[in-house]
């Protein structure tokens, strides 16, 4: 391909709401087009002109020209480029289990169904009808309960399923998409930009086939697989979605409330051959949503469900999994690395948005440190986490790196300049920093030797003269007398047994969790062992004065139902921290089986952990607890540790709310 | 990541000792138009590795793509912009 052929239309993207039919309009005026590659997700896009003169022209007229939109204008940015990104087709393949069936209904039907709805205000309770935040519904049969992701099975509505339903049931019945008919109806109805969060039908409530029939406009719905695949399936208008087996029982579904959706293009104009690994690229447009009224067809179930995927069974899930044994304290590096990587590095990445929500209050004396630098100083802020101390001083260079990418994640989303990697090897340059900082790190190693090396490569990116500031947890929560704002809030604890948000001055306090193979919810904190019997780590409890120096403490991830109650204030406060708007949305928004912090972006499996059990209606079992090895620094000790290093004098140290801090300076 | 994050950052494979600066490889680019702050430049000027940055421009990001060591080869992703520049457990 001649370079001069191919162009990027900055703006020009499916990302900036940008439709291929709109783009390839003014583009063609320029020349013949040989293709035009729209990225999904992407505020820009490619052009390749059969001729040079064509890409000549489109450079030459319609850079910084304006491109109205319907719904925007948008200014496009042309730059000639070498080559045309070919990205791999995604994989296509169905959920297993799942099927789509094509105009399942004739445009007839589907306005008999329409019409058989009845949305005024007076059919409240027969029809159970509720205006969600994202959504319209309405029930059949039986209720739906959003507030245990249930039915009452003894208590059927006075509704039953539509007379007009019942020959589209037939027909599946018929077809032996189904084998028995239908007791439950769920009417969803979505105007544009409206969805509903990712969730899976409650196993308990719902046998395993569920039917969806999509009238009206056509959508994208998003199924995602508990190790994080992703499948975006259009739904056509009048077609049917026969969910069973893993789609039914292990992917999560959910529509992303916005009001374009990337879909494949059917444009007959882009007849020219394309090769065939970059054909699902080249052919996408933009799909504004229009009304959707979802049918969605269940069956009570009357017996405890025994699906094949008891991880997210909530009938087998509160008695069927043990709990796992608890690690030992490593002794050698690989023991040390397997330890950090299940109790530090997974955990953060699955309480990253919410561990993120309960950071916001710097330590203040860490502030004070950052703001002392002179303007221009480089500063490395090893184990940034959510990046709250990246900004603090805005006359220093700043970067930041942590262990968790999710993490990582949302400082760049804040705008720092950050990258994921270890402590112990850091890719920056030795002696290039005038200043480094590393907040409640060193105590996630897990031995002597390891927590040394982090020390090193602190101070090996120091310039001679450089600082760095270190804090970690103290073993000592009560110092001259005076106990930490950790164990001060130990009523408020016991109240709300299970809070996690707070104000930011008790942010090393808060941290607790547990690996995400342990399915226990309840019960745990109890299990308070004074030494560590066999060499075994004891689970801490929270609030409490430490024990032993090295141990699990947990972290309470919360299910949002809970949050909802008499913790209204504190979930306000998480609410409005939290950057994610699924998250702000209305608690009853949730779906049946849904899991709230999936919608907020893990994909680590945890709609396994934390679905509402039926069965329980204590606050405890509906928590997902999580467990962070910590290693409790005693007075001195973090003295010593930087002692061990050549070319380096310990500052000044002090205790700081339950943490003992030391200011470091490299000396040679 | 912003080319002057690039600037900073360089190979930490073992043995490497020629590991600076990482070869771009993007198949993303962001340009974004940022306010010309001149004593934001006039700080930065001492600390750059300017034989490094001569290979880009300072308002560029790369969102996509990867960082290659050029002694080694190997090559540490950059998605949404952010490098992940851990090493597997068989390389430390």
């Amino acid at each position: 391909m001649h370079p001069r052929q191919s162009l990027v239309v900055a703006n020009g993207g499916l990302g900036n709401g940008v439709s291929r039919q709109e783009l390839s309009a003014v583009l063609k005026e320029f020349g013949e087009i040989e293709r035009l590659v729209m990225p999904p997700q992407k505020p820009y896009a490619f052009v390749t002109y059969r001729s040079e003169a064509g890409a000549q022209k489109a450079h030459a007229q319609l850079n910084g020209k304006s491109l109205k939109c319907e719904d925007n204008v948008v200014t496009l940015y042309l730059s000639y480029v070498q080559s045309v990104p070919c990205e791999e087709a995604g994989s296509l393949s169905l959920p297993v289990g799942l099927t789509l069936l094509d105009s399942f209904v004739s445009p007839e039907e589907e306005a008999l169904l329409l019409a058989a709805l009845d949305w005024s205000p007076g059919n409240d309770e027969v029809t159970a009808q509720k205006a969600m935040k994202h959504r319209r519904v309405k029930h059949y049969g039986f209720e739906f309960r959003y507030d245990n992701n249930n039915v009452d099975k003894d208590k059927p509505l006075p509704a039953g399923i539509p007379a007009e339903c019942l020959p589209i049931l037939e027909r599946c019945l018929s077809n032996q998409i189904i084998d028995i008919l239908p007791d439950q109806l769920t009417v969803n109805q979505y105007e544009s930009g409206q969805g509903i969060p990712p969730h899976i039908d409650t196993h308990s409530a719902f046998e395993e086939t569920i039917l969806s029939l999509s009238l009206g406009a056509q959508t994208v719905m998003d199924f995602r697989h508990p190790d994080g695949g992703l499948v975006a399936l259009v739904l056509p208008g009048r077609s049917l979605l026969v969910m069973k087996g893993e789609s039914r029982y292990l992917w999560t579904h959910g529509i992303t409330p916005r009001k374009c959706d990337v879909v494949p293009s059917c444009d007959p104009q882009s007849s020219a051959p394309v090769p065939t690994d970059n054909q699902t690229q080249s052919r996408l447009t933009l799909s504004r949503r229009g009304t959707r009224t979802s049918f969605t067809f269940r069956r009570i179930r009357h017996e405890p469900c025994r699906c094949g995927f008891p991880s997210v069974c909530d009938s087998q899930r509160v008695s069927a999994v043990p709990e796992p044994s608890l690690p030992s304290l490593p002794t050698c590096h690989a023991d040390a690395a397997h330890l950090e990587k299940e109790y530090v590095h997974r955990v953060y990445n699955s309480i990253a948005p919410h561990f993120s929500s309960t950071r916001h209050s710097p330590w203040p004396r860490v502030c004070h440190f950052l703001s002392s630098l002179p303007p221009g100083s480089m500063v490395a802020d090893v184990g940034c986490g959510n990046g709250k101390y990246l900004s603090v001083n805005p006359e220093v260079i700043a970067v930041g790196c942590d262990r968790s990418s999710a993490l990582i994640q949302i400082c760049a989303e804040r705008g720092f300049q950050v990258f994921v990697s270890d402590a112990l090897m850091l890719p920056l340059h030795s002696a290039s920093f005038d200043a480094c900082i590393s907040i409640a790190v060193i105590h996630h190693f897990s031995t002597q030797e390891r927590r040394l090396a982090a020390v090193r490569e602190l101070v090996r990116l120091l310039k001679p003269g450089g600082q760095a500031l270190i804090y970690v947890w103290a073993y000592e929560q009560e110092y001259n007398k005076q106990r930490s704002k950790y164990l001060k809030e130990q009523s408020k604890e016991k109240y709300s047994m299970t809070n996690s948000t707070s104000n930011g001055t008790q942010d090393l306090c808060e941290r607790s969790s547990q690996p995400l193979e342990d399915k226990h919810n309840s019960g745990e904190n109890i299990q308070c062992v004074s030494k560590l019997a066999d060499g075994k780590l004891s689970i801490h409890t929270n609030r409490t004065a430490f024990k032993s120096q090295d141990l699990l403490v947990p972290w309470h991830l919360k299910d949002e139902k809970i949050q909802r109650g008499e913790y209204s204030g504190e979930n306000l406060e998480y609410k409005a921290s939290s950057g994610y708007g699924l998250c702000s949305g209305n608690r009853s928004d949730c779906n049946p089986g849904s899991d709230f912090k999936i919608s907020i972006g893990s994909s680590l499996g945890l709609s396994s952990e934390s679905q509402t059990s039926p069965d329980s209606a204590t606050e405890r079992s509906s928590v997902t607890v999580f467990h962070r090895y910590y290693h409790l620094f005693q007075q001195g000790e973090l003295e010593h540790l930087c002692g061990q290093i050549t070319g380096v004098k310990v500052e000044s140290s002090y205790h700081d709310q339950g943490n003992w801090c030391v200011l470091v300076e490299k000396t040679a | 990541m912003k080319l002057l994050t690039h600037n900073m950052l360089t190979s930490h494979v073992k043995g490497v000792t020629q590991g600076y600066p990482l070869l771009i490889k993007a198949t993303e680019v962001k340009v974004n138009e940022v306010e010309f702050n001149p004593e934001f430049v006039v700080k930065m000027i001492p600390k750059l590795e300017w034989s490094a940055l001569v290979q880009a421009a300072e308002e560029v990001e790369v969102m996509e793509g990867s960082l290659k060591c050029p002694e080694s080869g190997r090559e540490f992703p950059i998605t949404r912009g952010i490098p992940n520049m851990l090493l597997n457990e068989d390389e430390v």
